[in-house]
């Protein structure tokens, strides 16, 4: 899951480059309301799982998403 | 008849339409909202319709069962419709699909099974599309390109009924405090929101200020409009 969230996260944020789990949001160019959005619609289809904005708000990097999609899951 | 009036601009409509004295067909999807809706009407002849108004089958086997009593129609509001945020790179033939079929096909579908019960000595019939129609915004190519669809198709509507008495216009409402707004990013993150409402001369609508424009266009103070859009939008379009 943890690769398919980095791809995912590439796909909505359009990097080609290469991307770390640790690596946090706020380094990456693309990382504005559009690209929020792509991912928030991604993660949705991807994995079935809703996320607010709001809970958007506490994520800094890639893994603090990951553990909350995963706290989501489980 | 008014569709979408299970909730938000629909529910209003029927509310406000009751106040007028109207005897109403209400439809929708949730039964129990429906109902919620009935229990604020004043009158106690209101039919209502739980159905899904895309499932093209059940609505042409249902409708006309559920119309069979009634004498004729005067008009329809037609707000039953459904909203999508979607960044357009991550566009797919099968979402455009969706909202069209919702948004277009059922609206127009619905209204060729109805066009026998209009009543003959005149009708209006009004339908709700978005300011997104003719202005734009990010992510939301796949709304817009339905709601366009509905403003196009009312006029032609308008002029080959005209001769039928059958008023059709369109009404574009920019952001309205419904259920169907009530989670959209600008509404959960504080800049956004702030960022939004600025364009909004008037802040944003409620569903009351498109019910009373619903009322105008059914009756006939509005009876030399037809093939007409009326813009709602707190003055979001004038800048
Ligand atoms: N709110 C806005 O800012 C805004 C702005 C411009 C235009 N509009 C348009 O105004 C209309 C009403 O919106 P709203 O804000 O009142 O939204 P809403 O509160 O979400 O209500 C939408 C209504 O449409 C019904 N509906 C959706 N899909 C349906 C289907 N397949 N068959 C039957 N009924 C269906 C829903 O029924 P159930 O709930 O029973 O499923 C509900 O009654 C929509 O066409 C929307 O695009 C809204």
């Amino acid at each position: 899951m943890k690769e398919q969230l980095i791809n995912i996260v590439k796909e909505a944020l359009d990097l080609d480059q290469d991307v770390m789990i640790t690596d946090h949001f706020e380094s990456f160019d693309t990382w504005d309301s559009l690209g929020k959005l792509s991912l928030i619609a991604l993660i949705d289809e991807h994995f079935e799982l809703q996320l607010s904005d709001e809970e958007f708000k506490s994520f800094e990097t890639i893994e603090d998403l990951y553990n909350a999609l995963l706290a989501k899951k489980a | 008849m008014v569709t979408g009036a299970s909730s938000g601009i629909g529910e209003a409509t029927a509310i406000a339409c009751d106040e007028q004295g109207a005897t109403l067909l209400l439809l929708g999807r949730n039964e129990e909202r429906l109902n919620h809706t009935l229990s604020k009407l004043s009158s106690r002849n209101h039919k209502i319709l739980a159905i899904d108004l895309a499932e093209f089958e059940v609505v042409t086997a249902q409708l006309p069962v559920f119309l069979q009593d009634v004498p004729h129609l005067d008009g329809m509001v037609h707000a039953a419709g459904i909203t999508s945020t979607y960044p357009f790179k991550l566009f797919k033939t099968e979402q455009l699909d969706n909202i069209l079929k919702v948004n277009v096909q059922a609206a127009f579908y619905l209204t060729k099974l109805v066009l026998t019960k209009l009543n003959k000595e005149g009708s209006s019939l009004v339908f709700i599309s978005s300011i997104m129609a003719s202005v734009g915004e990010k992510a939301k190519t796949m709304y817009a390109m339905s709601k366009g669809a509905v403003s196009a198709g009312a006029k032609s509507l308008a002029i080959e009924y005209a001769s039928r008495k059958v008023r059709v216009n369109t009404i574009a409402p920019g952001i309205v405090n419904t259920p169907m707004t009530a989670n959209a990013t600008y509404k959960t993150n504080e800049n956004l929101l702030a960022e939004t409402l600025a364009k909004y001369p008037l802040g944003f609508g409620e569903p009351e200020d498109v019910a009373h424009a619903c009322v105008f266009l059914l009756s006939d103070a509005s009876k030399w409009m037809t093939g007409t859009e009326i813009t709602l939008d707190g003055g979001y379009s004038a800048k």
